[in-house]
Parts: structure tokens; C-alpha cells; sequence
């Protein structure tokens, strides 16, 4: 055995029988156009499938933006707009039979608020009518209201009628009116405010469902982008690898462009549709859920005042006007108390003492409660006005004066609740905003990005398909 | 290849936990919208409401308004027959998936369970013997011995609300309650007024309605917290049935003839799905 043939051997081993270079197809035989072909293809194909699957995505946020902003969610506030017309166009009905032929200034108030509010009725009614669209439930409700309120209005007059005959002083509301104000009232309270309030509740329902909707479509979106922007990555690193191998070219700057701005589309649009999640997230549990519950919280401490009112009316139904209204004041903020002395008791226990935000106990008003002055006030006003209905109940003075007490607390208290809701409804509407200008950015650029990608990817491949011309 | 996937993968995982990390955040609930079978705990001890028949069947207004919600949601029921004290435990154990049962809503027991409805607004009420004319408001119960069915607050709120100090008698269900009202053992029941009209109706003109009505109660399906969506479709089912008449109807087929007042029927006001 001698070592120099071997040597020799090894000085005349040729290329392409070099297991390396064979191992490594560092060599022309497997390059063909089609097969180039074939992978620029593939590889612009999984690219279209990565952009639609965003546009996709994107467009089904945009849809829920629609809903949530434009729709259902504008419904919501045209069906509690019209719940408190109806409950304070009650509550001015049942002050003017209250005050009988006292209190001038009272009397003519209420008058002129309860004008202002059959105005507003008449207005909130065609505005829920055309916002139901073609939804037959909804316009079949929203014409049973309708029906109801021409009997109410009707049976409002009567008793106004009655009382004007009577004329009476305040607080000596003869058993007829009385009567005659009963029929109106439990026509309010038992049809008109209930079918309005759900009519709000069944909105909300549509908005929750366009929300989940739209979450589990971003969700699905999500994966599928990711997937497709997988697969289209592999497809340009293919594409190269087989570029290196086939042209002997390591980099191909077309392909690596292309590649940068597939990886660029990808983690922006993973990342918008993530910003867009997180944008519809505020707008619906910061912004819309809390501006609801307020919303109805609105409407419930109206029925309240209402109670408030009839209590002094109608002497015979007072306990149960008073029962009405601690349920009403639980559902609104709750506290762990049997009775009104102890619900005031409680509160003044929890907020004489320095806190930093009122607690979120359980109720409409309490689950909007931020730290903001805005929710101090709120709170400090509730407290006030259910100290304001103690000393109503314990009687003091006349009828019209016990009335004003109370009325001038819920006033103060309507409007630190409005001031609330408006905080509530700013972070809604920004982020309703900050949504749709995410998907309006994004959403215009993803056709330009696709004709740009396409062209990289051919413009890589073509002097290669011309070395076979 | 496999210095391509080896470049890829981390990639690869990374976009892949994407998405999955976003999923991962909505809570995942049973709904009663899922299975074909409800569980409806109904009561079997109240006339009229909530009843089993000479035939073994269920019947009463609330049985009624079970089997209208069922249709609706277009599921099969298994019944699930309960007393008073079970309402609240038969869903916290997850024996009934719905419990109609005269169920007033109130904040306390919204801590543990969830409410759709109210499918019916009730008042409470008194029921005497009928040749007792000593009972005519809430306010001459003073001292006297009120029967209540176990697990019911009505004889608590009466105090606590009302500033009324009967003197409670607990008994195993309203029926025994109004042998014992016949007996002379107690003096007064106190509960919905529906509950006390079946009980008049069952007495034969020995036990009457006194008509005090001292409270509104909201009577609501009790259900197990975290279903909004079942909870929405229970409500949208109950407005079915008030829209086409049929909540009027069953009022007047239970009601009427034990004589109560159905001038007119409030339409309950949704409590809301949380």
C-alpha cells in the first residue's frame, strides 16, 4: 500500500463529484425555470394569502367598529333618551296633581317641562323607529310604545282635567284624581317605562354580540396571518435557498427586500389587529358598558324622583311607593341594609370617612365609579339626595315644600351623573376613534404593499430566468 | 431543510403564541345555549305556580312559563322539582341549570347567582281564615304568628322594611302553612300574591286574600353566574311571550278564577345580564 496514487487521485477528483459540493447542490444540474418559477409563485402566492387574511381581519374589525360606534350603539342612546322623557313627563304629571292650585312658580314649571318632554317623546320615538331599521321585533315594540303613550297622554289630561275642576290646594288631592292619576301611573311603570328599558337592554345585546363577534373574528384572523406570514416567509427563504444553491448567488437583494417588507406587513398588521383588540376593548368595557350603566342609572333615579313625588301624592300606595324606591336606590348603589335608615347610615359610615374612590359596591351607578371628581361628586350628590327623601318622609312643612327639597337634591344629582357619563363617554368615543384611524392607516397601505411584494419577488427571479434564454 | 426550520421555528412559535395569548383572555363558560337538554328547577308545592298534579304532571303558571321558554330556546327539559329552601342550592350545585320558581330578584342573592327576567312582577300579600276580619293591612300583624315557608325572607322584611314584628313560624312549605292557618295554629301567611290566591283557591272559601299588596316583587330565573348569552336569550324569550300574548293568557288560565285582580298586567322590566 503507497500513499501517492491516493494523493494523485485526490488532485484529479472533479467538482461535481465532490460529495461536498454534492451535498450542497452547489451546482447548475437542478436549476431549471420552472422549478424558479414554481417557488416565485408559491412564494407570491402565501404572500397575497398573508395580506388578504389581514384585510380580512381588518375589515371585520372595522365592522364592529360600525356597530359598536355607529349603530346599535347610537340606539342604546336614543331608547334611555326616551325612557327619561317618559318617567319625567310622569313625575311632571304627577307634580302638578300634587300642587294643586298652590305654588304658582311649581306649577308652572312643571307644566312647561311637561310640554318640553311630550315634544321630546314624539322625538326619541321616530328617532328609535328609524334606528330599528328593518328589525320587526324592535318596531313592533317600539309601535306597542307608541299606542301605550297616546293612552297615557290621554289618561294624564283626564286627571289633569279632574284636578283642575277640583281645585284643590297642595297635598289634598281628592280620591277621583287620584284614581285617575293611579290608571296613568301603572300604565307608566308597568308598560311604557319597561318596554323602553328593554328596548335599551336588547341593544346593548346587540352590541355585546357584535363585540364578541368581532373578537373572535380578529382572534381567527390573527392565526390565520400568522400562519400565512409563516408560510410566505418559508416560501422567500425557499426561494433564496434555492436561488443560492442553483445560481451559485448567496444573497439576492430583490428577495431580500421583498422578505424584509413581508416580515414588516406581518409584524405591523399582528400588531395593529392586536392594537385594534385592545382599542375595541377600551371603547366597550371602559367607555360604552360603564356609559350604559350610567345610562340606566339615569333613567332608574328618574322612576325614583317619580316615586318620590307619588309617595306624597297618594297616601294610600305611600309603602309601597317607598318600597319601590329602596329597591330602586339598591340597584343603583347597593349596601348591605334592610330598610332606608340603614342604607343612610351605611353610606355615611363608608364616605364620611377619607377615601380615595367610593367603593365599586354592586349597582348601575357604583360599577361606573372611577377615582375621578367626577365620581365624587356623583357620590357625594347620591348621598345627598337620599338624606334629601328622609327628610321628605319625616314631613316637615307642606307638601310643596317637602316636594322642592327633594327635587332641588335629584337636580343636583342628575347633573353630577350626566358630568359622570360624559367622562365615561369621552374614553368610548376615543376609542372608537383611535380604532378606526388604526384600520384606515393600515387598510390603505395593504394594496401597495402586495404589488410592491409581487415585484421584489419577480424582479429577484428575473435575471435568473434570463441565464436560460 | 433542516437549518431552514431551525432558523424558522423560534420564529414560527413566536407568531403562533400570538394569537393564542389573545384567545386565552375571554373567559370560558358553560352556556345553556349549548347542551339540547335544560335542567328547570320548578317548584311542586305551590297551586297554580308551580304543581304536580293528580296525574304526576307538572302544571301552574311558572311550569308553563318553563316549558314556553324551552320551546323557545328550542331545548329539551328535564324537570328538576324543588322546595322553597332549594332554590338557590340546586343551581350553586349545579343540579338545575334554570330555576322559576317565584324567585324574587334581590341584590343579596345576586352575589352568588345570576338573574334573567323578571318573567312576572307579583305583590306580597296576606292571606287570613276567612272569617278573620281582625287582618286588614299590613299593620295589624303586629305580635300575631305569621307562617312563612322555610327559606322564603318574607318574615324578616316585614320587620326589617316594614317595621312590623309578627311572630315567624317556620314551616316545611306554603301548604303546611295553610293547614295550619286552618288549624288556628297561625294567624296570617305572607307571601306573592300568587302564591296566596292558589293557597285560597286550594283552601275551598276557608282561607281568604286580604288585598293589603305592601310590596312589589320581582320574580326573575334564577340561573348560574358568567352566562350573558344564555341569560340575553332567556329575556328575548320572555319578551316573546309577553309580545304575542301569551304571558296575558296563562295570567288569566291560573289566576282568574282564584280570583285575582288582572286589570292590568305589568310588563316586568329586564334586570339585565351582567
Amino acid at each position: 500500500m503507497r500513499s501517492t496514487p491516493v494523493l494523485a487521485r485526490r488532485a484529479v477528483t472533479r467538482l461535481d463529484e465532490d460529495p461536498l459540493t454534492a451535498r450542497l447542490e452547489l451546482v447548475y444540474k437542478t436549476a431549471s425555470p420552472s422549478k424558479l418559477l414554481v417557488r416565485a409563485v408559491a412564494a407570491v402566492a402565501a404572500l397575497a394569502a398573508m395580506l388578504t387574511a389581514l384585510a380580512v381581519a381588518a375589515a371585520a374589525a372595522n365592522d364592529a367598529l360600525d356597530v359598536i360606534g355607529h349603530e346599535a350603539g347610537p340606539q342604546v342612546v336614543a331608547t334611555t333618551d326616551l325612557y327619561f322623557a317618559l318617567s319625567d313627563a310622569d313625575a311632571q304629571v304627577a307634580t302638578l296633581l300634587l300642587l294643586g292650585t298652590s305654588d304658582q312658580a311649581g306649577t308652572d314649571e312643571a307644566r312647561a317641562r311637561y310640554d318640553q318632554r311630550r315634544g321630546e317623546i314624539a322625538a326619541a320615538l321616530l328617532e328609535a323607529h328609524r334606528l330599528a331599521g328593518d328589525d320587526a321585533a324592535q318596531r313592533t315594540t317600539i309601535e306597542t310604545v307608541m299606542e301605550h303613550y297616546g293612552r297615557y297622554e290621554q289618561l294624564a289630561a283626564e286627571a289633569l282635567l279632574l284636578a283642575e275642576q277640583a281645585a284643590y290646594p297642595q297635598g289634598e288631592a281628592p280620591p277621583d284624581v287620584v284614581a285617575a292619576y293611579r290608571e296613568a301611573g301603572d300604565l307608566m311603570s308597568g308598560q311604557l317605562l319597561p318596554l323602553s328599558y328593554n328596548l335599551t337592554l336588547e341593544n346593548a345585546t346587540a352590541v355585546r354580540e357584535a363585540y364578541d363577534r368581532a373578537e373572535n373574528r380578529i382572534d381567527t384572523g390573527l392565526l390565520v396571518v400568522a400562519v400565512a406570514g409563516a408560510i410566505a416567509l418559508a416560501a422567500l427563504v425557499w426561494l433564496q435557498i434555492h436561488l443560492a444553491r442553483g445560481y451559485g448567488r448567496v444573497f439576492n437583494p430583490s428577495l431580500l427586500v421583498a422578505t424584509a417588507v413581508c416580515l414588516l406587513y406581518l409584524g405591523t398588521g399582528l400588531a395593529v389587529l392586536n392594537a385594534e383588540q385592545s382599542a375595541q376593548q377600551t371603547a366597550k368595557e371602559g367607555g360604552f358598558d360603564n356609559a350604559l350603566s350610567l345610562a340606566r342609572a339615569n333613567a332608574v333615579s328618574n322612576a325614583l324622583y317619580v316615586d318620590q313625588v307619588r309617595y306624597l301624592l297618594d297616601a294610600e300606595r305611600a309603602a309601597i311607593y317607598e318600597q319601590t324606591l329602596f329597591d330602586k336606590a339598591q340597584a343603583l348603589h347597593y349596601r348591605e341594609a334592610g330598610n332606608l335608615g340603614e342604607y343612610r347610615d351605611l353610606l355615611a359610615e363608608a364616605w364620611n370617612a377619607p377615601l380615595a374612590a367610593p367603593e365599586r359596591t354592586p349597582g348601575l351607578l357604583s360599577e361606573a365609579f372611577t377615582g375621578s371628581d367626577a365620581t365624587w361628586d356623583a357620590a357625594r350628590a347620591w348621598q345627598t339626595l337620599m338624606n334629601a327623601d328622609a327628610a321628605m318622609r319625616e314631613g316637615d312643612g307642606t307638601a310643596a315644600e317637602r316636594l322642592a327639597s327633594v327635587r332641588e337634591a335629584y337636580i343636583d344629582y342628575d347633573t353630577a351623573l350626566a358630568a359622570l357619563s360624559e367622562e365615561h363617554l369621552g374614553t368610548f368615543r376615543a376609542g372608537i376613534e383611535e380604532g378606526e384611524q388604526a384600520i384606515a392607516d393600515f387598510a390603505f397601505l395593504l394594496p401597495a404593499a402586495m404589488v410592491a411584494l409581487a415585484a421584489f419577488t419577480f424582479t429577484g427571479i428575473a435575471p435568473r430566468l434570463r441565464e436560460f434564454r | 431543510m433542516t437549518p431552514t426550520f431551525r432558523r424558522t421555528a423560534p420564529l414560527l412559535a413566536a407568531l403562533c403564541a400570538l394569537p393564542l395569548a389573545a384567545s386565552g383572555c375571554a373567559a370560558d363558560h358553560d352556556s345553556i345555549l349549548d347542551g339540547d337538554v335544560l335542567r328547570i328547577a320548578v317548584q311542586t308545592d305551590q297551586p297554580l305556580i308551580g304543581w304536580e298534579n293528580d296525574e304526576g304532571r307538572y302544571e301552574g303558571f311558572d311550569v308553563d312559563t318553563a316549558r314556553y321558554i324551552a320551546e323557545s330556546l328550542g331545548k329539551e327539559i328535564e324537570w328538576v322539582p324543588i322546595l322553597t329552601a332549594d332554590r338557590e342550592t340546586v343551581l350553586l350545585e349545579d343540579r338545575a341549570d334554570l330555576t322559576i320558581a317565584s324567585f324574587s330578584i334581590t341584590q343579596e342573592r345576586k352575589r352568588d347567582i345570576a338573574f334573567a327576567g323578571p318573567y312576572a312582577i307579583a305583590h306580597q300579600d296576606l292571606l287570613v281564615r276567612a272569617d278573620d276580619t281582625t287582618i286588614t293591612g299590613l299593620a295589624d300583624i303586629e305580635g300575631r304568628r305569621l307562617c312563612s315557608a322555610r327559606g322564603s325572607n318574607v318574615a324578616d322584611r316585614i320587620t326589617v322594611e316594614h317595621g312590623v314584628s309578627a311572630v315567624p313560624v317556620e314551616a316545611e312549605d306554603s301548604i303546611a302553612c295553610l293547614e295550619m292557618l286552618i288549624a288556628g295554629e297561625v294567624d296570617v301567611l305572607a307571601t306573592d300574591d300568587r302564591i296566596l290566591a292558589g293557597l285560597a283557591w286550594q283552601s275551598g272559601g276557608a282561607a281568604r286574600l286580604v288585598g293589603a299588596g305592601y310590596s312589589e316583587e320581582r320574580l326573575g330565573i334564577g340561573m348560574q353566574q358568567g352566562d350573558t348569552a344564555g341569560c340575553e336569550a332567556v329575556n328575548r324569550a320572555i319578551t316573546d311571550m309577553y309580545a304575542d300574548g301569551t304571558a296575558e293568557l296563562l295570567m288569566r288560565q291560573w289566576f282568574a278564577p282564584a280570583g285575582m285582580d288582572l286589570e292590568s298586567i305589568p310588563i316586568p322590566q329586564y334586570e339585565g345580564c351582567a
